[in-house]
């Protein structure tokens, strides 16, 4: 048992240590908070930025927004 | 049977990417995955392209439906070629260990977003034709088209920095550089395909 468990343990840090650690120097705090977000279920994230950034394309091109729209439609 | 378990395998895959991408992608990247999943991205571009093809050129001129449904594969292929042999390429230039098998197998998962905004788009048409007006209803229309775009553009984007971190092993600041890198090419790749009227957005 107890050698399943070590076993299992170094499978882990084998798996952790797959990819270099992240490091964005004065900026890795901030990464480190914001990652959780992208990494378990992203569509929360995705949700709300898309809504921010859709007002905000409202906002400032109006029309030329929804014109823009048109031609996506197009686009398949 | 093996098809069928595959299948699940691809299912809880699809799942994983949505909620847990990050774990999804680790796990994708091990050599013990099977790489045949893919053949269901594949069979689900070929299902868009025989749709797509039939929604632009309807049934009354079989020849050429052949063409559109040929251009649209063929133009998918060689976007899909050319992104994983650039990923592989740059990704070993700056120090990457992965293989190409590797890389196309992970990018081949980042065509789900690709392959339901091109579906959602395409039913949306036939539903909804453009021009959007703007009265409240075209505006609440575009309202939605867009958050739906970007969205699914944002889980695009999370896929194909997953793809390069764990199928090239890179660091951020050269997955930033790989990207930089990529996007005049990939601009360049869409004039082409826009050119020879393949398509307007391209399948990537």
């Amino acid at each position: 048992m107890k050698d399943k468990t070590y076993q299992l343990l170094v499978a882990k840090m084998k798996e952790i240590s797959e990819v270099p650690p992240q490091e964005i120097g004065p900026f890795t705090p901030l990464y480190k908070r914001f990652v959780p977000y992208v990494k378990f279920n992203p569509w929360k994230s995705a949700l709300a930025l898309s809504i921010v950034l859709t007002l905000v394309l409202y906002l400032f091109f109006g029309i030329r927004w929804i014109r823009l729209i048109s031609l996506l439609q197009l686009g398949f | 049977m093996a098809a069928f378990r595959l299948f699940i395998l691809f299912s809880r895959n699809c799942a994983g990417c949505i909620t847990a991408p990050y774990a999804t992608y680790r796990k994708l990247a091990k050599e013990t995955t099977d790489f045949e999943q893919s053949l269901y991205i594949i069979f689900l571009s070929v299902a868009y392209f025989g749709f797509a093809s039939i929604v632009r050129s309807g049934f009354n001129n079989p020849f050429l439906l052949t063409l559109k449904f040929n251009a649209l594969v063929i133009g998918a292929v060689a976007g899909f070629l050319f992104i994983t042999g650039v990923y592989f390429l740059l990704g070993r230039a700056l120090g990457g260990t992965g293989t190409i098998k590797t890389i196309a197998f992970l990018w081949s998962f980042t065509l789900l977003p690709t392959i339901i905004w091109f579906f959602g788009t395409s039913i949306l048409y036939l539903l909804f034709p453009p021009p959007r007006t703007l009265s409240i209803p075209g505006k609440t229309y575009s309202l939605f088209f867009t958050i739906f775009s970007l969205g699914l553009l944002y889980w695009k984007l999370i896929l194909a920095y997953l793809t390069l971190r764990f199928g090239i092993k890179l660091d951020l600041y050269r997955i930033v550089f790989i990207a930089l890198i990529m996007l005049p090419l990939i601009g360049l790749y869409s004039l082409i395909m826009y050119h020879f009227k393949i398509f307007r957005i391209p399948f990537l």
